[in-house]
């Protein structure tokens, strides 16, 4: 079945027409062309398609497309205003990233972790950030980058 | 090929009323962290799903330490955990909520989804129990309010007892005056979703005594479920080691352990009869009696 | 010249981070559909060992939307690089759960998912055997009964035992002098775990066969020409008629870096002809019908004298390598000649042996799995330390091997800091200081050390491509940058080597359509032989170019240097831009004069320190060393084991980019604790029961120890570009014995089964 459905996308308004079995991360990467959420697990175990639904980090491959309508969604390419982001920049400079596919959804979880706590401890980033998962890390670099970050925002 | 309708009804009749036309193949739509990884693995029949969380008495939360409190069904996790009320009158239950690991999680699964997945091994659902909550639910037979334990029971018997059902709310009782509640839990790493054992135990304390006592082990026996002969052993008198001997002898008897690949049942055995002291002893420091 | 050296040695962020945290680096499941695309619906066995007696593809053909249905029937050979060992697609037999046994062709993924559940597979159960131990029982199910007539099959020393593929053996002095030495000996057996890679992005590919004859195959690979070579030969095609072509990798933890699936959709390509053929796995595919890690089940004898002495070893190691044993011959190659760990024992007699069991193949993660090794010698010499009440660092010291030392190989040890890595461990830990024990709570801190062999493959030369042009410089190499930071150091030699900024440097995708004549198999040794190829390509490179500019300036090349992207004459002082030369021409006082785009190649041919009798199966470059040390806290009463300090220290000889390297081996490091704690892919009755990443745990943020610190040694390596050894990605070798051996310390027992859960200890402690 084939539902239209509108929603703002990175603070735009898009409609399209979905199925029920398509998912956010469906629509976004197949439908809307946005592959900066990664598909990986698809079954809500890893985060690397995490996204902010409402200013809330998902995971996008749990949540419907239909249910979207009339939310608000944003993903890592809405992230980027005139230059990076202090979350991207200092992700870069602290080596948080080697292969690179959970950024996307580390990001915007700990985007979100900024706007409720501007100066979390490494213990608050831990816990935010225990839905996403990083293979290739340690973690540690992640750690400090959302730290340097948090001391960067104005 | 799988094929379904969506419905997103603003009220409950309306919700109802699409439930029950479409029968046995229609699924209530939630914080979808289950459902929606059972539709991708196609092993249900599905043929609508009801979105209910535009219902906005669905989302509504009353807390009230008298008269007790509500708890509408599509509250998430996440919302429990930071809900000031909650923290305030049912703090195992926030604390429960909070322990979910990822945040991606609590922000989409709700307590009604946690009730109707009915984890054996959930610890919101151990902390339910210790505040005695009850559920209301609407079906073809109309309204009706049931304790949480016995819908627990009976959907683990009979699944098909979830058709055509949609849980409304959640009810708490009032607040016991000098009631704690505590759960202790054994975890494989500090990120897992469920423990592998867990013990919840709550009581109200007056005079050297407990009463109201409420014990649960969650990971063991096929279904949660409260101790009865445990919790009366435990208020029968003076809390010594005699007597907390006795429970946990007593405890031991009820528990049927099998054993999976996360623990044997010899493990989860001796971990519940471990976990059931600590969250005892837990109990007597949270409510003032170090003895 | 100072300027040259300004680029190695120093922390940049990786060269394609910006693409990565903006989301436009594309992956292979983010690059555009093509049209016409027949979408594979993976059938795969749901039995560990058993004859397929038929497959009825009737009901899935009927379903709207499915093409065809392939099976052995239409599509046959085996894959390889030195032993055919893996069929295709499974023919008379399947040896694993997760087998590919047909494809179904549709033309959407849900008709292809949906029809692949319709074919009906009728098996045969055989007898089953899941370890490297019940398949050497005698009564074992024999798993390749025609083993002898595979390809490779003869030179590998295997065969001798029913299931062994691969044997190899080292020996040195005369053992039975070696036990008459020793005051004390002890023997042990010594498991590790099969644990899955894991990598984010799983594995898929796409193929197509163009109007023209050609082959297109885009996959999720790290090692392009790699994967040509060995498919090409296992459909029996030209090399040349097949391109393969990757894009960025979502990690590969050495799972992508050989050939699996991506064989299938290049058959199915050849059979449909016009039309992409596309397979993703789905993540329970990922776990089975791919890769795994090698388990290794190791024997170990060992004997001391009173003084401290080692004087002899006697291993055997049998590595459990799944159905097929060709990805991990490198390994069980490795194991038997670095076997001794990094220790100078005089008698030794090792065996190490590739064994077939009824699970996915097995291929190495991170490194040679020298990780696996480690745990068995470095939990033995603790052992050994404690029997004649010896410290175990001056123990570990007084026997380590040291440069100069005749090592059991024959070969004379070079220079490492391993001395110097186990000096920052100790310190990192406080290891004088013991721990304090609380009631239900004891304490203990654990060492370990590691080396690990550099090998090449027989075929050792590795090439490079560099260009120059009005974009900058290009390099062309044979191997993705699946998340080590490859490309950036390749970028940053390349960089100081031309005297140009940094982000004039460019990797390009790696695409056998560049045409290396001179791949290099993917392997440990990619710092050295890749880093000298690209140094002699941009050498020369250097050369065309300052010989063009000399003769439009009319000057002596020996005067012209480029420094930070200008040209400059220290003759005439005479200076331009780089990047202007190439917009404008090179300036001359009768004008501009064109200067023409260059390429130029380089090859490495790094010699190697040790090349076995065996068949080329690799040679030994040098070795890697580090060490590592972990402070636990063990509950008591539920056998729960808490990691409170880590400690892991490298030589990576010369660390190109110290902060990458150190990135490196922290994530290393959480990989090891994740072995020695919780990673083990559980198989019931040959059937894996938590394939995917809700029951099979990777490390989360919430894992990560109070305290993890990490240290670069450098104590340069000869041969290496600019003394570079290592990137460090294999360090998880480390961490899992260093943490075994603190729980021994803490509880005074000796736990040999990876991993080390709550409830073994548990049982340990009530046992004893």
């Amino acid at each position: 079945m084939k539902y239209p459905i509108s929603f703002h996308l990175n603070g735009k308004i898009v409609s399209l027409e979905v199925s029920t079995q398509e998912t956010l991360l469906d629509a976004l990467r197949q439908r809307l062309g946005l592959t900066g959420a990664k598909e990986a697990c698809n079954e809500g175990n890893c985060g690397a398609c995490t996204v902010l639904l409402n200013s809330a980090p998902v995971y996008a491959c749990m949540v419907l497309a239909v249910e979207v309508d009339g939310s608000a969604v944003e993903t890592v390419e809405g992230m980027e205003g005139e230059e990076l982001h202090p979350l991207q920049k200092a992700l870069i400079d602290q080596h948080g990233l080697q292969c690179g596919y959970c950024s996307p959804g580390i990001l915007l979880t700990a985007q979100a972790l900024l706007a409720h706590n501007s100066r979390p401890n490494k213990t608050q980033i831990r816990e935010a950030l225990a839905g996403n998962l990083c293979r290739c890390t340690g973690y540690t670099d992640i750690i400090k980058a959302v730290q340097v970050a948090s001391r960067a925002r104005r | 090929m799988l094929s379904y309708h969506y419905v997103r009804p603003r009220l409950l009749p309306e919700a109802l009323a699409a439930l029950q036309r479409e029968g046995a193949e229609a699924r209530v739509l939630a914080g979808g962290t289950t459902l929606v990884r059972q539709l991708k693995q196609q092993r249900v029949p599905v043929s609508l799903l009801v979105d209910i969380k535009h219902i906005p008495d669905l989302h509504s939360i009353r807390i009230d330490s008298r008269s007790g409190s509500r708890i509408g069904t599509t509250l998430t996790l996440e919302e429990l955990a930071a809900h000031a009320g909650v923290q305030k009158y049912y703090p195992l239950l926030a604390e429960a909520c909070a322990a979910v690991p990822a945040w991606q999680v609590r922000n989409r699964a709700t307590l009604g989804g946690e009730i109707c997945v009915g984890s054996r091994r959930s610890a919101i659902l151990a902390a339910l129990l210790c505040y005695e909550a009850a559920v209301t639910l609407h079906g073809a037979a109309g309204e009706q309010v049931r304790p949480l334990s016995d819908f627990i029971r009976d959907v683990y018997s009979d699944k098909s007892l979830l058709h055509g059902v949609l849980l409304s709310h959640i009810l708490l009782g009032p607040r016991l005056r000098r009631f704690g509640a505590v759960f202790r839990g054994l975890y494989q790493y500090p990120g897992q979703r469920h423990p592998v054992v867990g013990a919840a135990v709550a009581a109200s304390y007056y005079e050297g005594n407990f009463q109201h006592a409420r014990v649960i082990i969650s990971g063991v026996n096929p279904h949660l479920q409260r101790y009865t002969d445990v919790e009366q052993i435990l208020m029968e008198g003076t809390l010594d080691e005699d007597r907390l001997q006795r429970a946990a002898v007593e405890l031991g008897q009820a528990l049927h352990p099998v054993d999976t690949t996360q623990a044997s049942a010899e493990y989860q055995r001796a971990m519940a009869l471990h976990l059931f002291r600590q969250a005892v002893q837990g109990l007597r420091t949270q409510l003032g009696n170090s003895k | 010249m100072t300027r040259k050296t300004l680029l190695v040695g120093k922390t940049f962020p990786r060269i394609e981070a910006e693409a990565k945290v903006t989301g436009q680096s594309r992956y292979w499941l983010d690059l555009p559909p093509a049209t016409n695309t027949l979408y594979v619906g993976l059938v795969t066995s749901t039995r560990p060992h058993a004859r397929i007696l038929g497959i009825d593809t009737a009901p899935a053909l009927q379903h709207e939307g499915v093409e065809a249905v392939l099976t052995a029937e239409h599509i046959s050979g085996m894959l390889g690089n030195m032993l055919c060992d893996r069929p295709i697609l499974a023919a008379h037999t399947v040896r694993y759960v997760g087998e590919p046994v047909a494809l179904v062709l549709a033309r959407s993924p849900a008709a292809a998912h949906s029809a692949a559940a319709l074919v009906q597979v009728r098996y045969d159960d055989l007898p089953v055997a899941i370890t490297a131990d019940e398949s050497l029982l005698p009564d074992a199910p024999i798993l390749h009964p025609e083993f002898s007539a595979y390809q490779g099959a003869a030179a590998l020393g295997g065969g001798d035992l029913p299931n062994v593929a691969a044997r190899f053996t080292m020996t040195a002095g005369d053992l039975e002098a070696g036990w008459a030495q020793a005051d004390v000996i002890i023997e042990q057996q010594y498991h590790t775990s099969v644990r899955h890679h894991a990598a984010l992005e799983r594995h898929g590919a796409s193929a197509r066969q163009k109007a023209d004859g050609t082959l297109i195959l885009w996959a999720s690979t790290a090692a392009p020409y790699a994967l040509r070579k060995e498919i090409s030969r296992a459909l029996g095609i030209d090399a040349q008629r097949l391109r393969v072509t990757c894009a960025r990798v979502g990690g590969g933890i050495g799972a992508k870096s050989r050939t699996s699936i991506e064989a299938l959709v290049v058959a199915a390509a050849m059979a449909y002809p016009g039309y992409t053929v596309h397979l993703e796995l789905q993540q329970s595919g990922e776990f089975t019908s791919v890769f795994v890690r090698p388990a290794l089940s190791a024997y170990l004898k060992m004997g001391v004298t009173r003084q401290g002495e080692i004087v002899a070893m006697q291993a055997r190691y049998a590595w459990d390598v799944g159905a097929s044993a060709d990805a991990c011959l490198e390994t069980v190659w490795s194991a038997a000649y670095a076997g001794t760990g990094p220790y100078r024992i005089p008698h030794v007699a090792i065996d190490s042996e590739a064994v077939y069991t009824n699970h996915t193949p097995a291929a190495p993660m991170r490194g040679n799995d020298m990780a696996e090794v480690h745990w068995a010698i470095e939990q033995h010499i603790d052992q050994l330390a404690a029997a004649i009440d010896m410290d175990p660092v001056a123990f570990r010291l007084h026997n380590i091997v040291k440069g100069g030392d005749r090592l059991a190989l024959g070969q004379i040890m070079h220079v490492t800091g391993l001395d110097q890595c186990l000096q920052k461990v100790t310190a990192a830990i406080d290891w004088q200081r013991r721990p304090d024990d609380r009631p239900s709570m004891a304490r203990g801190k654990g060492l370990a050390l590691f080396w690990s062999p550099t090998t090449v493959a027989p075929d050792h030369s590795a090439e490079a491509c560099a260009r120059f042009d009005d974009d900058g410089c290009t390099i062309a190499i044979d191997n993705e940058d699946a998340g080590t930071g490859l490309h950036t150091f390749v970028a940053q030699l390349a960089a100081t080597e031309l005297g140009l900024p940094l982000d004039w440097v460019q990797v390009s995708p790696v695409d056998t359509a560049q045409g290396l004549q001179y791949p290099q198999r993917k392997a440990t040794a990619e710092v050295c032989s890749v880093g000298n190829a690209v140094l002699m390509a941009v050498r020369r490179l250097k050369v065309h170019l300052v010989q063009q500019v000399a003769a439009a300036w009319n000057e002596s090349p020996n005067h012209i240097d480029i420094i930070d992207g200008i040209v400059i004459s220290h003759a005439t002082e005479r200076q331009q831009a780089l990047d202007e030369m190439f917009r404008a021409g090179i300036a001359t006082a009768a004008g501009p004069s064109f200067l023409r785009p260059l390429e130029a190649r380089g090859y490495a041919t790094p010699s190697p320190f040790f090349a076995s009798d065996d068949p080329e199966i690799a040679s030994i470059l040098y070795f890697c060393a580090g060490a590592a040390a972990a402070e636990v806290e063990v509950n008591r009463t539920t056998g729960e084991v808490k990691v409170l300090q880590l400690a892991a220290a490298v030589d990576v000889g010369h660390a190109i980019n110290p902060d990458l390297v150190l990135s490196q081996m922290k994530g290393g490091a959480l990989q090891g604790l994740g072995a020695a704690l919780w990673e083990n892919l559980i198989y019931k009755d040959g059937v894996p029961i938590n394939p995917d990443l809700y029951n099979y745990h990777v490390a989360m943020f919430t894992d990560l120890p109070a305290q993890l610190f990490a240290h670069i040694v450098e104590v340069p390596q000869e041969g290496g570009p600019y003394g570079a050894r290592s990137l460090a990605a294999d360090v998880p070798v480390l961490v899992a014995p260093a943490v075994a051996n603190a729980v021994a310390q803490a509880v005074g027992l000796r736990l040999t089964r990876m991993p080390i859960t709550a409830e073994t200890v548990w049982r340990f402690l009530r046992e004893n």
